[in-house]
């Protein structure tokens, strides 16, 4: 049912403010927290527009996006209770687009249909190559994200893999959805699938084998 | 988790987006010498060959067998509708062919709206509580 | 009269036993002068308007399941993966496209609604009319039926559901044996998959998966299932620097009485949110607050357009969903 928009007729309500800032290293119940101590990613950087800047130089003036955009992609949901924005629905978008391109890729290069789902596909799209690249390009330590816990260190373990896998995918989601379907495919392949870019996916596979 | 989603099964509603004829297969049932199944017989004769190719979506299969003439349709939801076609001429027996084709496969049943839909209506429900509490009926 | 009795040549009854199944590394697709023998192959190609370009041996392939006894011929392994991935991407970029803020858990469930196995299977069998290939080989060579008429017919090995109550199967299960819906969804994936194959083009098999896929009604708006509304939604305001959410009685009837009824609103500074009944004060807020939450995760822009188009104009980026 849709009604009209009806405006009320009182706008008072009371408000109430128990809670005040502290930056005081040891946690306090029921106090609020200084938003700069857990404003920050797990390197120590704090969450600020100016970060994005290595993030900028990577994509350039052909895939420039906002910068706004671009902090929400390096920014995941678990980062300060998902109360900044955070790139859950762009990954997924990314990722579905980066598997439906790289099948129509596969398809009409010369290994043809019999190449989808073999081992080798599988790989050039996995969680610890798209890291791998991440890591490679250098935005890797301006991830906004919350370690599940501070004592694991392995990559794999501590869920960092896939933040940084993530990160790509969200990418990819946001110039799909900023830039159109046409950006966003330039991009993947000439970023990601093509064998003469250097640090392309399909290199990194090869020269991990 | 805050959400929790509640799994559906989108209803399937021919005729948006792409059209597919309802009726898949027309099995025509003849006798080879039987009197009643003359009209059949001269169908398949004379007009089967252009029928059937005007109507490539259908699957048309003859079958020989003693009795009177059948005419089988199958849907594509499964559901089939058989006609005895005996002692009818060859006009009369595309006819019931016809029927066949045009027909979605549904079981026959009784209307009672004018229109049926499975849209909510756009206007929205009449309610009570909303009218201007002036003119309101009071309990 | 020649042309009702069914001539077909007598084929040795070996041909069409299960038994000798080969493995052959050399799969063949069906060629045309075969393929063409097979009526309901002819007849479901016609039928989903498929382009020329889509040849019926590479129809016959899509409808041939990895487990199939017809060895000899190519199978849908490869197409599956093809249409899979045509399938995912465009039905999530329609979703996306319609509903900007879906929570994602909302968003897979619906993208899940159009495109799961029992969904597939249900535009296989009762849209598209495939039939399954179960009639015995035996059954076949007596009923003289030609070796291709099979072939517009899917194929695969069924899972035996033949359990008598008391008797207890010790062997193992065939492993290739596949439910029918998920051989049916094989099936509808797959001649998505070859439909891009035959025509090479993005737009046609966007176009396909519209009209077959998309086109089937979902009513998002049922989706959802809210553990704590009035809780979630303080949140969201709180997240969109929205003033705290308050809400009012609007109207009510027989308070007093055995039904009573009571119309409460929930407001944001002088913003209506959300409005809904009750027949406690309690849960008319309750429903406010749930329909509040409706309004800003079903946001929906006025003209819809998805990446792929060639017109397409961005509307809004999603935050993300509310973390209580």
């Amino acid at each position: 049912m849709f009604f009209p928009i009806l405006k009320a007729q009182s706008t008072k309500s009371l408000t109430r403010s128990v809670g005040y800032l502290h930056a005081q290293p040891k946690r306090v119940r029921g106090l609020v927290r200084d938003p700069a101590t857990f404003l920050q990613s797990p390197c120590g950087k704090a969450y600020d527009i100016q970060s994005t800047s290595s993030l900028k130089t990577y994509l350039g003036e052909e895939y420039a996006l906002d910068d706004n955009l671009l902090l929400q992609v390096l920014t995941h949901k678990s980062f300060a209770h998902g109360m900044k924005p955070f790139n859950e629905k762009l990954s997924v978008h990314g990722s579905q687009f980066l598997k439906h391109k790289s099948a129509i890729h596969t398809v009409n290069s010369e290994k043809g249909i019999s190449a989808l789902g073999s081992l080798e596909s599988r790989k050039t799209l996995s969680t610890d190559i798209l890291a791998a690249f991440v890591k490679q390009q250098g935005f890797a330590d301006v991830i906004y994200w919350k370690k599940r816990d501070d004592s694991i260190t392995d990559p794999t373990q501590s869920g960092e893999n896939s933040i940084k896998a993530g990160v790509l995918e969200a990418l990819i989601g946001a110039l799909l959805v900023t830039r159109g379907a046409g950006v966003a495919e330039k991009f993947v392949f000439e970023k990601l699938l093509s064998e003469n870019s250097k640090d392309s996916l399909v290199n990194i596979v090869r020269a991990q084998a | 988790m805050p959400i929790k989603p509640i799994s559906q099964i989108p209803k399937f509603q021919n005729g948006v987006g792409a059209f597919i004829l309802n009726c898949k297969r027309i099995v025509l049932q003849v006798d080879k010498a039987g009197g009643s199944s003359e009209g059949l017989r001269n169908f398949l004769k004379l007009r089967l060959n252009n029928y059937a190719t005007a109507h490539s979506k259908i699957e048309f299969t003859v079958i020989q067998k003693a009795g009177h003439p059948v005419v089988k349709g199958e849907f594509i939801n499964g559901s089939e509708k058989a006609i005895c076609v005996r002692n009818l001429n060859i006009d009369n027996v595309e006819n019931k062919i016809n029927l066949l084709r045009e027909s979605s496969g549904e079981t026959l049943r009784k209307r009672n709206n004018k229109v049926e839909s499975i849209n909510e209506s756009v206007r929205g429900v009449w309610s009570p509580l909303h009218t201007e509490p002036s003119v309101r009926h009071k309990i | 009269m020649n042309s009702l009795i069914r001539t077909s040549a007598r084929k040795s009854l070996r041909q069409f036993s299960t038994s000798s199944i080969k493995f052959n590394s050399q799969q063949i697709i069906a060629s045309e002068e075969q393929a063409l023998k097979s009526a309901p192959l002819v007849a479901l190609h016609e039928r989903l308007n498929l382009p020329s370009s889509y040849k019926l041996g590479t129809l016959a392939q899509a409808l041939t399941c990895r487990s199939s006894y017809k060895q000899e011929l190519a199978h849908n392994y490869g197409l599956n993966i093809l249409g899979k991935n045509f399938l995912t991407y465009y039905v999530s970029e329609h979703i996306l496209a319609t509903y900007p803020r879906l929570p994602l858990p909302v968003l897979n469930a619906a993208v899940a609604s159009y495109i799961s196995s029992d969904s597939l299977y249900a535009v296989g069998k009762y849209a598209w009319g495939i039939e399954s290939d179960d009639t015995t080989a035996l059954s076949k060579y007596l009923n003289e039926e030609a070796k291709e008429h099979s072939l517009g017919k899917l194929r695969f090995l069924p899972i035996s559901q033949t359990d008598e109550a008391g008797v207890t199967k010790l062997s193992s299960r065939d492993r290739k044996s596949i439910h029918p819906a998920a051989a049916y969804a094989l099936g509808v994936r797959s001649i998505i998959g070859g439909l891009y194959l035959s025509t090479k083009s993005e737009e046609v098999t966007k176009k396909f998966i519209q009209d077959h896929i998309l086109s089937r009604k979902l009513d998002i708006s049922k989706m959802f299932e809210f553990e704590q509304p009035t809780r979630e939604l303080s949140r969201l305001c709180e997240r969109q620097n929205l003033e705290k959410p308050v809400a009012r009685l609007i109207s009510e009837t027989g308070r007093k009485s055995d039904k009573p009824i009571f119309v409460m609103g929930i407001f944001s500074g002088e913003n209506k949110l959300g409005e809904s009944y009750g027949s406690s004060i309690r849960e008319a807020k309750i429903r406010a607050s749930v329909n509040a939450l409706k309004n800003w995760y079903l946001y929906k822009p006025t003209t819809v357009s998805v990446p792929s188009d060639k017109d397409y104009k961005p509307s809004v980026v999603d935050h993300g969903i509310v973390i209580v």
